[in-house]
């Protein structure tokens, strides 16, 4: 009798795999049909970029939407952790294994004096609109992840000295300047408390820290007038979400990459009324009401590895304009933020110290969407009393 | 379209395989010009136009072979057209992947600097004109029949399983098989299974050990100063990746062609076992090496005529095996380093020479010869060569070793120790020993189906899948 030939099962067991990836998917075949039907069309007009715009949206098509996706992704990263590999490149961005385990990206070259330089002349021209303006100047320069973690052997990282190149330098020239390293530690706040172990970003307990520690120094600086008990974290009910998000790193590499896997996640909501209206760039609609309702965005808050980002629930993300108006404010002060994503846990504390909050990202690229705001211009209108940049 | 894509294995082959065995089952020439149109999209997903030269390549060998069917018997008119088709194949060859090189080369000896034109290089034109010179010349031998179906040509010319990465099919090994062929289930299905180990070896052993070669010869090239250890573990990396990238890729195109019922030969026989050059060579790249020995080689005149004259044969053999594989001195050099050592083997009679120890020496050499020679052909030039051959021998001033070693060496350890036994037939020799064994056979389904499904895992979860035939 023929024996019975094994690869049979290899093949029924594979392409049950590969149509439960298919049928699996809520929208692999309808999209296949759409872009082949499409291109169908433009065939005789013999056009070769309807070709390669249909090429490129199989190809990616059958790797995104496949319906296991994101398992494979959790897959290739357990992968990865078992053979022992601590960097990953992924869609131009390296992400390295520190070894506590935290993941590490956005490494920085060699320190130039060009960068350094560079930055510096940067902070530079927004300290002389403030001055042009009347307006009072603080800079907070934000840390990086790569500062606090040791990296393997065969990974060169030179943020830690272009970090304190440039705080050596904005000090030289007399930038009122926040050492956010410095002053995180001397508030003793830990590395695990201040990090997102999956994402570049700082968490909410170091954003409202940090929050205070702006209030402070403009307070020193300036005579600011702030409300210490906004800044005491005993005045706020805190949520914790456990093992629910995945950072910016974490969704490149895989849940798995590192054996800690997803973090935690904290809501921090004022135990005391607050009266706050907030409108942003692209949005029709003012919102307005207590900070849950407008300083945070819980349609956010969507337990999805892959497909959501907790850390965009405070502030709703990062958008061109926003303008936070606190009615129940103690002081008249106008304040302008000039921001980085790392504001996104700053700018909603920060917002019930002001009368009006105005945070503006000026970064260059796609990023976030919508028309620059000149900010020039900005500040001619608004004649803020403070400008903060959180760089 | 790459195989190890999620294109080709989640729609092209599926819509591929259910037309091919559930539509046109009943019609062998429906199933024929279905393939051919299929293999025609295959390789026109990679660049459109392309297919254009692959069709006139078509058409003009089909010709020759109907020409040289006829006039076989005219001794003079029968190598006219063998060299007239030769001409053909060759010139193609040369437009496309040599005309702005040898431009080049003739601006920098005269210093007349006249202009160039850059050609882009049809991706695979150099494994597609020799199968196509291939087909007539075996035509004349009557070593298979002379297709006067114009589409069948095609077929064989065209094949999407053998297309951009070789095997170089010869026509004699399927010529009945385009007509006549078989498709039973057993080779459908070990084909199938041999598919998986290609797809496996190429998407996770040649990738991961891609980006430690990159790290490597990148830095070399940007002119960082790279350890002796450090370059010596780009250099085996790189070893790594190119045997389990093509021959993976060989696995893969052996396993498909079976599936469609078509035999192809072996293209590697584990060549890192070799104690010879001359045994390197006979389990390389073997259809390469056969294709120069039977329509070059031994047309020259082989071994049998005079010392000098086997040298020559020799000499314009590897000189012309280093440049198939790409337009650049390094690669011209890369197969004139073979010349030599097989001149030296050849001459000394130490491939013949056998013994524990002496077999250990020649292992080592062997082996030495092959990762210096690899360095020669992933460098992008002489001199990035040559820097980076001084690296592996402290000769820049270079350290021992340092920290880039010491990381990458710990984080690619296991990969490593999983490669360096996969290079040897350990797993042939433990399944011959037992294919008797059900618990043994139902390991093999279980490993396959779940290397295959680690394959999809890390094509979906990374991004770094690269194409290394783009000078062929």
């Amino acid at each position: 009798m023929k024996k019975f030939n094994k690869n049979i099962i290899v093949f029924i067991s594979i392409y049950i795999f590969i149509l439960t990836g298919i049928f699996g998917s809520s929208d692999f075949i309808s999209k296949f049909i759409k872009e082949t039907k499409h291109y169908i069309k433009t065939i005789p007009s013999f056009n070769i970029s309807s070709f390669d715009n249909f090429k490129n949206s199989l190809e990616t098509m059958s790797s995104e939407k496949i319906g296991y996706h994101d398992d494979m992704v959790n897959l290739h990263s357990v992968y990865q952790n078992l053979l022992g590999t601590r960097i990953e490149d992924k869609e131009e961005t390296v992400v390295v294994k520190s070894n506590s385990g935290g993941l590490v990206g956005d490494l920085q070259e060699k320190k130039f004096d060009l960068y350094v330089n560079d930055k510096v002349e940067q902070i530079k021209e927004y300290k002389k609109l403030a001055d042009d303006y009347n307006s009072e100047f603080l800079f907070c320069k934000v840390p990086s992840k790569a500062i606090y973690e040791e990296l393997p052997e065969n990974v060169t990282d030179y943020s830690k000295e272009n970090y304190s190149a440039i705080i050596e330098e904005l000090l030289r020239e007399n930038i009122p300047t926040i050492n956010c390293v410095e002053e995180l530690r001397k508030n003793n706040i830990s590395y695990n408390e201040m990090f997102f172990n999956t994402d570049h970003h700082w968490t909410p307990y170091a954003g409202f820290t940090a929050t205070r520690i702006i209030c402070e120094e403009l307070n020193h600086r300036y005579g600011f007038n702030y409300k210490n008990d906004y800044l005491s974290i005993n005045n706020y009910d805190v949520k914790e979400y456990s093992d629910c998000f995945l950072g910016s790193y974490g969704k490149k590499v895989g849940l798995w990459f590192s054996w800690k896997g997803a973090d935690d996640f904290e809501l921090y909501t004022p135990k005391f009324h607050t009266n706050l209206s907030e409108w942003h760039n692209g949005s029709s609609v003012e919102k307005k009401g207590e900070f849950v309702d407008t300083c945070l965005d819980m349609n956010k808050l969507v337990m999805d590895y892959y497909h959501s980002n907790l850390y965009h629930t405070y502030s709703g993300g990062t958008y061109r304009l926003q303008i936070v108006k606190n009615k129940s404010n103690h002081n008249n002060d106008k304040i302008l933020v000039i921001r980085n994503s790392f504001a996104c846990v700053i700018t909603p504390f920060l917002s019930l110290q002001a009368k009006e909050l105005h945070i503006i990202d000026d970064r260059e690229g796609d990023y976030p969407e919508g028309e620059r705001v000149n900010v020039e211009k900005y500040i001619e209108k608004i004649k803020p009393n403070y400008i903060i940049v959180i760089k | 379209m790459l195989f190890s894509s999620t294109t080709f294995l989640y729609l092209f082959l599926p819509i591929v395989l259910f037309f091919n065995f559930i539509i046109f089952k009943k019609s062998r020439l429906l199933q024929n010009i279905f393939l051919l149109f299929a293999s025609l999209f295959f390789y026109a997903w990679g660049e459109p136009k392309f297919v254009l030269v692959m069709m006139a390549s078509i058409v003009v060998n089909w010709f020759f072979g109907l020409i040289i069917s006829k006039k076989r018997d005219n001794k003079t008119i029968s190598k006219l057209i063998i060299a007239l088709d030769v001409a053909f194949n060759l010139s193609l060859l040369f437009v496309f992947k040599y005309l702005t090189f040898a431009g080049n080369v003739f601006n920098d000896i005269t210093g007349m600097g006249l202009h160039i034109p850059s050609i882009a290089l049809p991706i695979g034109i150099s494994f597609f004109t020799f199968q196509a010179m291939s087909y007539v010349i075996d035509v004349y031998r009557q070593k298979g029949e002379v297709q006067t179906n114009i589409l069948y040509v095609g077929l064989y010319i065209s094949f999407f399983p053998q297309l951009i990465a070789g095997p170089i099919v010869r026509y004699e090994t399927i010529a009945d098989e385009i007509k006549n062929r078989k498709e039973t289930v057993d080779d459908f299905f070990n084909g199938f299974a041999r598919f998986v180990v290609g797809l496996s070896k190429k998407v996770l052993l040649a990738n991961s050990f891609a980006i430690l070669a990159d790290q490597a010869f990148d830095s070399a090239k940007n002119g960082d100063s790279i350890s002796v250890m450090f370059s010596w573990l780009g250099a085996i990396a790189y070893t790594l990746q190119i045997f389990f990238d093509f021959s993976g890729y060989s696995d893969m195109a052996i396993g498909l062609g079976r599936m469609f019922g078509f035999h192809f030969l072996e293209n590697f026989d584990y060549p890192y076992i070799s104690t010879s050059i001359t045994e390197f060579w006979r389990r390389w790249h073997m259809s390469l090496g056969t294709w120069f020995r039977d329509y070059l080689y031994i047309p020259l005149g082989g071994s049998h005529c005079s010392k000098a004259r086997n040298i020559f044969n020799l000499f314009v053999v590897w000189a012309l095996t280093g440049i198939w594989h790409g337009a650049n001195f390094t690669f011209l050099a890369w197969g004139l380093m073979y010349f030599v050592l097989l001149v030296i083997e050849k001459l000394t009679g130490i491939h013949k020479k056998n013994g524990k120890v002496i077999n250990v020496f020649k292992w080592f050499y062997t082996i030495l010869f092959v990762v210096l020679g690899w360095v020669l052909f992933r460098a992008s030039s002489i001199s990035d060569a040559i820097v980076y051959l001084k690296s592996m021998f402290g000769l820049n001033g270079n350290v021992f070793s340092d920290g880039m070693f010491t990381g990458w060496f710990t984080q690619n350890l296991i990969l490593l120790i999983i490669g360096f036994v996969l290079c040897t037939p350990i797993f042939r020799v433990l399944s011959e020993k037992t294919k008797s064994s059900h618990v043994v056979g139902c390991v093999k389904v279980v490993a396959l189906i779940g290397l295959f499904v680690l394959s999809i895992a890390s094509l979906v979860g990374s991004t770094y899948n690269p194409f290394i035939y783009f000078n062929f």
